[in-house]
């Protein structure tokens, strides 16, 4: 099984575990112990930092790697951090960035995800078809993840740090959208993936490591021990994400 | 790090050439959330099979909250369903001296059990809460593991102290207490007590953390648990079977380390 990992980290960050290498040799290492033949990799500086510096650290100290594809941290642009939003995702689209991220909680980057707020920017994400990678720690939870997917139902949403307790929210979501996508290195309820695609299908699924933080061995035995089918673990592992990045325009 | 097991990982195959016991399961439906295929012991076992795991060691959902004797009726027919594979803790709730003994005994009695399982946590008390000391008294009189749910320094605390008051009584904290910045606490009460070992049981998989418990606790005293069906297990058995440490050490994790403190698990 190969895998195209949607969720991965590198660089030093405030709280270290003692236990963890966050350097880019050590991420590149652990892919190809992994199988992981393509990532889309965020800086951590970008997180933790500042998010224009980040992304431009990411796009000096990952090329020539083929390997990562770049995913920005993105702002809104109401106090000129970052670019009008139509300016920003033609330049992410010129230099080959595959899907954006958000942190809006008020431990992190502090805005709201609401529409008045950052309508223009996801609608400008749209327009290019530029996944919005999000953790659900961002936006208050399953409840403002439905709010998020419900209020922008054409902007493809990969939801990271789904965690097993979710289905009680995460299925009537699923049911009533036809943009939203679970990252898989945290969802991991007792047969929840058989029990997913059982009702949603595999194409709605998505691979991702959470390395550094999280064991890769952890995230892929998560998909190679699903017990699916052979395809659907294949679109799991990297199908479904070659396609909605193979929308990119 | 033994590269043929990350291997049957990534093919999916079952993991081969380990005597795998999983410790730490429950059994049944929980109130919190979903649990598919109604947590059953037939279920666990199709799951155990898929990992190559050969043995399953359950406490019953219900056990560990509202309704004791409930839930270890459950644990008893999950035993029976699959004896030479299914064996069962019995869950213990405070109650009074009588109510608790009469209970342990008579699932003694029964064939199956193989220890005790506390979850203070969710029964509103204290890990060294007085209620539980006639259940230990019965685990170092039979010689029986005591796996207790942790997830502070307050509990881990506490389990140290009953390890010292009961020094032959095989103590697992389970989770390795839990929370992140509670597990370089509990890996210093594994290290410096005999009979206190730790379960790998976690819904999370933090990178690196079997090889940081085994440099500071000693393989000799982690053991494998995975908390399924509260979770699927597969994860926490890859976590363990590709972390960067000597077969022999994943050995004891996997099967070794839990055969030597709980003599009623059938060779």
């Amino acid at each position: 099984m190969t895998f195209f990992d949607a969720n991965v980290c590198y660089g030093g960050v405030k709280t270290p575990s003692q236990a963890v290498d966050y350097s880019l040799d050590a991420l590149l290492r652990r892919m190809k112990e992994y199988n992981i033949e393509k990532a889309l990799v965020v800086h951590s500086m970008a997180r933790e930092h500042d998010a224009p510096t980040g992304n431009e650290l990411l796009m000096k100290e990952i090329k020539g790697h083929d390997c990562l594809l770049p995913v920005w941290v993105l702002l809104p642009h109401h106090t000129g951090e970052m670019e009008e939003p139509g300016a920003l995702t033609e330049r992410m689209v010129k230099e080959g960035v595959k899907a954006a991220s958000m942190l809006p909680s008020l431990a992190f980057h502090s805005f709201s995800m609401r529409r008045w707020s950052v309508g223009p920017l996801l609608d400008a994400l749209c327009e290019r078809r530029i996944p919005l990678i999000i953790g659900i720690e961002q936006v208050g939870g399953m409840e403002g993840l439905a709010q998020l997917a419900l209020e922008n139902p054409s902007l493809p949403i990969i939801a990271t740090n789904v965690a097993y307790r979710a289905d009680r929210f995460l299925y009537p979501l699923m049911e009533q959208t036809k943009n939203l996508y679970v990252e898989t290195s945290s969802y991991k309820p007792y047969f929840g993936l058989q029990e997913f695609v059982k009702r949603f299908g595999a194409e709605r699924l998505v691979f991702g490591s959470g390395m550094p933080a999280v064991d890769p061995a952890a995230s892929a035995a998560v998909v190679t021990w699903s017990g699916l089918a052979l395809e659907q673990q294949e679109m799991i592992a990297h199908g479904n994400i070659e396609r909605l990045i193979g929308e990119v325009r | 790090m033994a590269e043929k097991y990350r291997q049957m990982v990534l093919s999916g195959k079952a993991i081969e050439g380990l005597e795998i016991i999983d410790a730490h399961n429950h059994l049944g439906p929980y109130f919190n959330f979903p649990v598919y295929r109604q947590g059953s012991a037939e279920s666990m076992l199709e799951r155990a099979d898929t990992m190559g795991v050969s043995k399953i060691c359950v406490s019953a959902h219900a056990a560990i909250g509202p309704n004791m004797v409930w839930g270890n009726d459950e644990a008893e027919r999950a035993a029976a369903y699959c004896p030479e594979r299914v064996f069962a803790y019995v869950g213990v709730k405070p109650c009074s001296e009588r109510e608790m003994l009469d209970e342990i005994e008579k699932r003694f009695a029964a064939k199956g059990f193989i220890g005790l399982k506390l979850h203070p946590g969710l029964h509103g008390v204290q890990v060294a809460d007085n209620s539980y000391i006639p259940a230990i008294e019965y685990a170092e009189k039979h010689s029986l593991p005591v796996l207790i749910h942790t997830w502070s320094h307050a509990d881990v605390s506490d389990l140290d102290g009953l390890s010292t008051r009961f020094a032959s009584v095989p103590f697992i904290i389970a989770h390795m207490g839990g929370a992140p910045d509670v597990l370089d606490h509990a890996l210093d009460v594994m290290r410096r007590r005999e009979n206190v070992f730790g379960d790998t049981a976690l819904s999370y998989a933090p990178h690196g953390s079997i090889e940081y418990a085994v440099k500071k606790a000693g393989a000799e005293k982690v053991i494998f648990g995975t908390d399924m069906p509260f979770y699927d297990p597969v994860f926490t058995l890859a976590r363990v079977v590709c972390a960067d440490i000597r077969e022999s050490e994943i050995e004891k994790i996997v099967g070794l380390n839990f055969r030597g403190i709980c003599p009623l698990i059938p060779r």
